[in-house]
C-alpha cells in the first residue's frame, strides 16, 4: 500500500473490545459521518467481517495524487484495492497467528454514512443470533501523522476471551 | 438538541417539541407514526422483520412487534388509531452477504408495510429501498418528516405538515 500511494503506513493501536451489535453504528463516532469503506466478508475457519473505514475528506487527500480525483469510479476502485492490500495483510497475520485458513471476499466499496453500513452489519449479526460481538480495531498511521482510518475485524465464531487467550 | 433513536429503540410522546432523529438507516426501517388530532407521535428504529419470540425485551427491534407496540403506546397517550398516518424510510440493500440472511432491507420493508396494512394504518410518505443510507428526522417545529442522504438533497416525506389540528391541541 505504501508503494501504491507513495506514503509509508503502519498499523498501530490495536484494541479488542466487546460490543452489543446495536452499538456498531456509533463505534467510530457520529453515525451520520460520511465515510469511504472497503467491506469484506471473511470466509474459511475464521468467518466474520473486515472493514477499512476512512472519512471522505481524508480519502480525497489520499487519492487525488494517486488517481487525480478524490471520488468517482477510479477513486472507488483504488479504495477497494487499498482495502484489499491492508485487509489481506491483516488477515494473513491473523491466519498465521491462529494457524488457520481465512480469506476475504472481493471488496464492496461504500461512500455513505458510517451508520448505514454498520447498522446493516448489525442487522446481519442480530439475525444470526449475535447480540454481542468482539471488535478488533486498529488505527492506521502514515509518516505525515495520524490518518483517521480504521481497520475493523468482527469475527463471528470467536469470543473476546478466546481472542485474548490466544494473544 | 435532537433525540437520537438508536437501533431497536423507540420514542413516543404527546405535544413533542424536540426533534427526533434516526441517523444512518441502511437496511433498518425508520418508522414515524403521527396522530395530529391529539398531537401524539411515535418513532421506531426497526432492525429485523420478525421477532424470534412473542414478547421480546426490545419490541421496537422487530417489525412484527414494533408496529403493534408503538400503536399501543400511542393509544395510551390518547391517539385514535384510525387517525394515525405512517412515514417510512430505509430498507436499503447495503451489503451483499453470502448465506441465508438474504435482503434484510426488503424483508424489513415488506414486514412493516404488512403490519401497517393489517391495522389499516395509511402510509403518508416514504423513502425506501436502493443501496444507500438515509437519516430520518422529525422536525417538531414544522411537523415534517425529512430524509437526508449523503450527496443528495433533503426529501420531505410529509405532504402537509403533520401538526395538531384539534383546537387547543399541542404542537406535535
Amino acid at each position: 500500500m505504501s508503494e501504491l500511494v507513495e506514503k509509508r503506513f503502519k498499523i498501530t493501536e490495536v484494541s479488542m473490545t466487546q460490543h452489543e451489535a446495536e452499538e456498531l453504528p456509533n463505534l467510530l463516532g457520529d453515525a451520520s459521518t460520511p465515510v469511504c469503506a472497503s467491506f469484506f466478508q471473511v470466509r474459511g475457519e475464521l468467518p466474520g467481517f473486515l472493514l477499512l473505514v476512512m472519512p471522505v475528506h481524508e480519502v480525497a487527500a489520499l487519492l487525488e495524487p494517486l488517481v487525480g480525483q478524490g471520488e468517482g469510479e477510479m477513486a472507488d476502485s483504488a479504495i477497494g484495492e487499498i482495502g484489499n492490500i491492508v485487509g489481506s495483510a491483516f488477515l494473513n497475520h491473523i491466519a498465521d497467528h491462529y494457524h488457520i485458513y481465512a480469506a476475504p471476499t472481493p471488496p464492496q466499496v461504500f461512500r455513505d454514512m458510517i451508520g448505514a453500513l454498520m447498522g446493516s452489519l448489525a442487522a446481519v449479526l442480530v439475525s444470526g443470533g449475535k447480540l454481542e460481538v468482539p471488535v478488533v480495531r486498529t488505527q492506521l498511521t502514515q509518516n505525515e501523522g495520524v490518518l483517521s482510518a480504521f481497520l475493523l475485524w468482527i469475527p463471528e465464531s470467536f469470543s473476546l476471551d478466546e481472542l485474548r487467550q490466544s494473544k | 438538541m435532537s433525540l437520537a433513536i438508536g437501533l431497536g429503540k423507540y420514542a413516543v410522546g404527546k405535544d413533542v417539541r424536540q426533534d427526533w432523529v434516526i441517523y444512518g438507516l441502511g437496511s433498518c426501517i425508520g418508522l414515524i407514526l403521527c396522530e395530529r388530532w391529539e398531537g401524539v407521535l411515535g418513532m421506531a428504529h426497526i432492525v429485523l422483520p420478525a421477532s424470534p419470540e412473542p414478547d421480546p425485551p426490545e419490541p421496537a427491534r422487530y417489525a412484527d412487534t414494533a408496529v403493534p407496540f408503538l400503536l399501543q403506546e400511542m393509544e395510551r397517550l390518547g391517539a385514535i388509531p384510525n387517525r394515525i398516518v405512517a412515514f417510512l424510510a430505509g430498507g436499503a440493500r447495503m451489503l451483499e452477504i453470502n448465506g441465508a440472511v438474504g435482503d434484510i432491507g426488503r424483508r424489513n420493508l415488506e414486514a412493516v408495510r404488512e403490519e401497517l396494512a393489517m391495522r389499516r394504518i395509511r402510509v403518508g410518505g416514504e423513502s425506501v429501498g436502493g443501496t444507500f443510507g438515509r437519516t430520518l428526522r422529525w422536525n417538531a417545529a414544522e411537523g415534517l418528516a425529512i430524509v437526508s442522504r449523503f450527496g443528495a438533497a433533503d426529501e420531505v416525506l410529509t405532504p402537509v405538515p403533520c401538526r395538531p389540528v384539534r383546537p387547543g391541541g399541542g404542537q406535535a
